[in-house]
């Protein structure tokens, strides 16, 4: 077996890593492009979605399907609870990007250890069979995998649809773009920030089901999606909606070829040190420009 | 009460933490998210030093060990990080936090997941304590948990005193201007990532004795002490308590303990939940009291505190145009500043397209012309803060073109800006003595190695700080924040600045815009002062015809990048197709 074909599964684990960190990092893009923070909060929402398909299918017995609709539904309501209680104080403020993020860090882990003191740290499972899955380029990817892709690439396709094609999407991009003018035209800025953070809540679920699926829900399963996305927008930047997924994609790649050429320890630290030499290198993302500190009018 | 004492001890060991924090937070204003890397840096590095390398009873040798390893940390992550105008250093800090658990795992000398145990308790010279050892006072026994609370606490102590040194000094004034408006520090002529860089090395070698502090009391350290939940915690303690006061990083630590271990006691003795709930329910808490307080008192309990300087009431008032000492004598006669063939486009634009001005001392020129004629960007190549695409500027032999911002203005070519830009957070005297140059308390060292020298070049510094305020006329204001004076003020106030940093070139940007007419004549005075009585070479933009032709020996008509005509005020100014070109076809109005 050639060398290029030994790295063939780590390629394929990659890919699917990649597409499922995209879910969540083009919902923080969003955010990050319209409110102009960075929404540490999504961890929140990301766990609300995760206790509430378990809740809904193992505790009160609704079926799958039901349960899934339910948890979508959870998370677009606790994302856009988290802005109405939370953060519009802090925007109405014009709070600082250092204090916004500190408020989402905040209420991420008080969510976190909230859930871990009434539930315990213990893993539930919503699905205790092993899931289906199939053989692909010598690996096994199974059907939450093959979701988790579907779903991101399909969310990528709605989103620049929503965007560009509704009115609504158009109103988000505006205030995106340009908040005060957009505020001068008309604009009902505080009702394009909840479109965003329902969007946004609808993504994180949608990326939060299939996970939970996979491999069962426990408080800490929301911080490494988070930090994941917040990652791949660095990589990738936030120019286009196209840039964060793309960014997604190579993290992914690098998480699993690391553990080809390296220790399986040093699978963060690689990923991470991608992270830290982009920022150096080229601070804008690779895809298109980035703006840390993105002036919030 | 042993309990207490521990408690105790580590709040000691986090209050200084937190001072490191509000050094690199509140006083240098660099959005820092990985403090507790600095202190596991500190931390590891006494553990390592003092089980492999020191014999016993050379503790305080290995705290200043982990102070110097976390400062060494901070040069590495800095250098890089704080170039660009820090724009990223939040999310650098952010990323190193993550990885800095998982290096630590993986790096064989760390110990790895298990950590690093038995690090060796406290001890200097021959006194080496078991963890039994006591010593009987007659009224009271002293055990070492006593004798370690009391060593950790005068470390605190220390760092106070450190850190208020800092704090209340010229370079902590020059850190707060850097803080406020970078830009404007590095047109008087400082370097920013040199003080932003200083002032993080600074605040992690404080937090890295802190970290060795903590190994010592502990005894062990592991990877997962120094995780995102630290730095969580140390944030939650500086902006409680007020994230630009010492004191209030002090007492926001001691604060925030008081208040876990207040719920822990509650939860625990009161209520009766069970242990493993505590733990997650303290965390929790902490997470909800740091967004209380960001909601409803953002700035903490302790505001920043700042130096109010009275005024000399024994030194007569000085006269009118006298305080600002002159550093250099410039040449009697000739051209001291020359610009020629400038070029600089953005994008397709020509902004300017082969301007130039030549400046003698003593000397008026007024650049006019419409708005997008190129003349604030001739300034800003001239100054450093754009790049000339072409051409050439001297100043006496030296070429500016190529200089960074700090470099020109050392050169003695300073310059004032359209929207003013004064420090707001500084009080006024302070943005005056700021400016000042040649101040020998802007070195961090010698405030500890030569304070006579640093405190001798303060009291010259405040007196000529306040010959200037008095001779704008802004005394009155001295004390108050550079935000809370009126437009007019502030508008003094940055001619003062420039005043204060005696250049021999004076740049100034639209210095009477939206100034009351009827104050008019003040500012006029001053500008002319520059000139005729300080004997500098002055160029200004201005779009008050009336002010051109009082104060000006020669003007130049820019338009679309290049310098049209050049004459006397009468020259230029009576050119009607000029004039018609310039303000359309109004008749000029003259005031």
């Amino acid at each position: 077996m050639s060398i290029f074909q030994s790295a063939l599964p780590f390629l394929a684990n990659g890919l699917s890593l990649g597409l499922s960190i995209a879910l969540a990092a083009l919902a923080m893009a969003l955010i990050w492009r319209v409110v102009g923070m960075i929404d540490f909060g999504l961890g929140a929402v990301y766990l609300v979605s995760a206790y509430a398909l378990l809740g809904l299918h193992t505790a009160l017995g609704f079926s799958l399907p039901l349960a899934i609709l339910g948890a979508l539904a959870c998370g677009i309501a606790a994302a856009i609870l988290i802005y109405g209680l939370v953060y519009r104080h802090f925007i109405r403020r014009n709070a600082p990007l250092f204090v916004m993020v500190l408020v989402g860090l905040s209420l991420f882990l008080a969510i976190e250890n909230l859930l871990g003191a009434a539930l315990s740290s213990q893993k539930f499972y919503v699905i205790d069979a092993l899931l289906p899955g199939v053989d692909v380029l010598g690996t096994r990817l199974n059907v939450a995998q093959f979701g988790k892709m579907a779903v991101s690439l399909a969310a990528l396709a709605g989103i620049a649809f929503f965007c560009l094609r509704t009115a609504p999407g158009t109103m988000i991009l505006a205030v995106a773009d340009n908040k005060r003018l957009a505020l001068g035209v008309g604009i009902d800025v505080d009702h394009a920030y909840v479109w965003t953070y329902g969007l946004a809540g609808l993504m994180v679920s949608a990326a939060a089901i299939p996970d939970v699926a996979e491999s069962g829900v426990d408080p800490y399963v929301a911080l490494n999606p988070v930090l994941l996305a917040l990652a791949a927008i660095i990589i990738g930047g936030l120019g286009s909606f196209r840039a964060p997924v793309l960014g997604a994609v190579l993290l992914g790649l690098a998480f699993h070829l690391a553990v080809w050429l390296f220790p399986a320890s040093w699978q963060e630290v690689i990923a991470y040190g991608l992270v830290v030499a982009v920022l150096i290198v080229r601070p804008q993302g690779l895809f298109g420009a980035f703006h840390a500190a993105r002036e919030r009018a | 009460m042993a309990y207490l004492i521990d408690v105790l001890t580590l709040t000691a060991i986090l209050a200084i933490a937190v001072h490191g924090y509000m050094l690199i937070k509140g006083l240098g204003g660099m959005l820092h998210l990985g403090h507790a890397v600095f202190y596991g840096i500190g931390a590891y590095a006494s553990a390592i030093i003092s089980t492999t390398l020191l014999p016993p009873g050379y503790f305080p040798a290995s705290v200043m060990a982990g102070a110097l390893a976390a400062g060494v940390g901070a040069l590495l992550i800095g250098w890089p990080a704080l170039q660009d105008r820090a724009r990223y250093f939040m999310i650098v800090t952010f990323s190193l936090q993550l990885i800095f658990v998982t290096l630590v795992i993986n790096l064989g000398f760390t110990g790895g997941p298990d950590g690093l145990s038995s690090i060796p308790r406290m001890s200097f010279g021959p006194w080496q304590p078991n963890r039994h050892w006591a010593l009987d006072l007659g009224v009271a026994t002293v055990g070492y948990p006593d004798i370690k609370l009391l060593v950790v606490v005068g470390f605190a102590a220390f760092s106070y005193w450190f850190c208020s040194r800092i704090v209340h000094s010229p370079y902590g004034r020059l850190i707060r201007a850097v803080r406020d408006d970078e830009r404007v520090a590095e047109a008087f002529g400082r370097d920013a990532v040199r003080a932003r860089l200083s002032i993080l090395l600074i605040g992690a070698a404080v937090t890295g004795m802190a970290g060795g502090l903590f190994a010592h009391h502990f005894n062990y350290v592991g990877p997962s002490q120094f995780g995102l939940d630290l730095t969580m915690l140390m944030l939650a303690m500086l902006i409680l308590g007020g994230q630009c006061s010492l004191a209030g990083a002090t007492f926001g630590a001691v604060l925030m303990v008081g208040l876990l271990e207040a719920l822990r006691f509650v939860l625990d003795d009161g209520l009766g939940v069970p242990f493993h709930m505590i733990a997650h329910l303290r965390q929790a808490i902490f997470s909800i009291i740091l967004i209380l307080v960001l909601a409803l008192r953002p700035r903490g309990l302790f505001p920043e505190t700042l130096a109010h300087h009275r005024r000399p009431a024994a030194t007569p008032r000085p006269a009118r145009l006298t305080g600002c000492a002159r550093a250099l004598e410039p040449p009697a006669s000739g051209e001291i500043l020359k610009a020629s063939g400038l070029i600089k486009h953005f994008g397709g634009l020509a902004a300017v397209d082969g301007a130039g001005v030549s400046l003698r001392p003593g000397r008026i020129v007024a650049i006019i012309g419409s708005n997008g004629a190129g003349k604030t960007t001739v300034f800003n190549l001239l100054s450093g803060f754009e790049r000339a695409d072409a051409g050439a500027a001297h100043v006496g032999a030296v070429s500016l073109l190529g200089r960074r911002p700090a470099e020109i203005a050392r050169l003695g070519v300073a310059r004032t800006f359209q929207d003013v830009r004064i420090w707001p957070r500084l009080t006024v005297i302070e943005n005056i003595l700021v400016s000042r140059r040649h101040q020998p308390g802007e070195t961090p060292a010698r405030l500890f190695v030569s304070p006579r020298l640093v405190a001798s070049a303060e009291r010259i510094n405040l007196d000529a700080a306040w010959a200037v305020l008095e001779r704008f006329g802004l005394a009155e204001k001295a004390n108050q924040l550079g935000s809370d004076v009126s437009y007019a003020q502030r508008k003094m106030l940055a001619l003062a600045r420039v005043c204060a940093f005696d250049p021999t070139v004076l740049l100034l940007d639209e210095p009477t815009s939206g100034v009351d007419p009827r104050r008019l004549d003040v500012f006029l005075d001053h500008i002319r002062a520059f000139a005729r009585a300080d004997q500098r070479a002055v160029c200004l933009i201005e779009h008050n015809m009336s002010v051109v032709r009082e104060l000006a020996d020669w003007v130049l008509y820019m338009d679309g990048g290049r310098v049209l005509a050049a004459g006397t005020p009468a020259d230029v100014l009576g050119d009607d197709v000029l004039m018609r070109r310039y303000l359309g076809h109004r008749e000029p109005v003259m005031a």
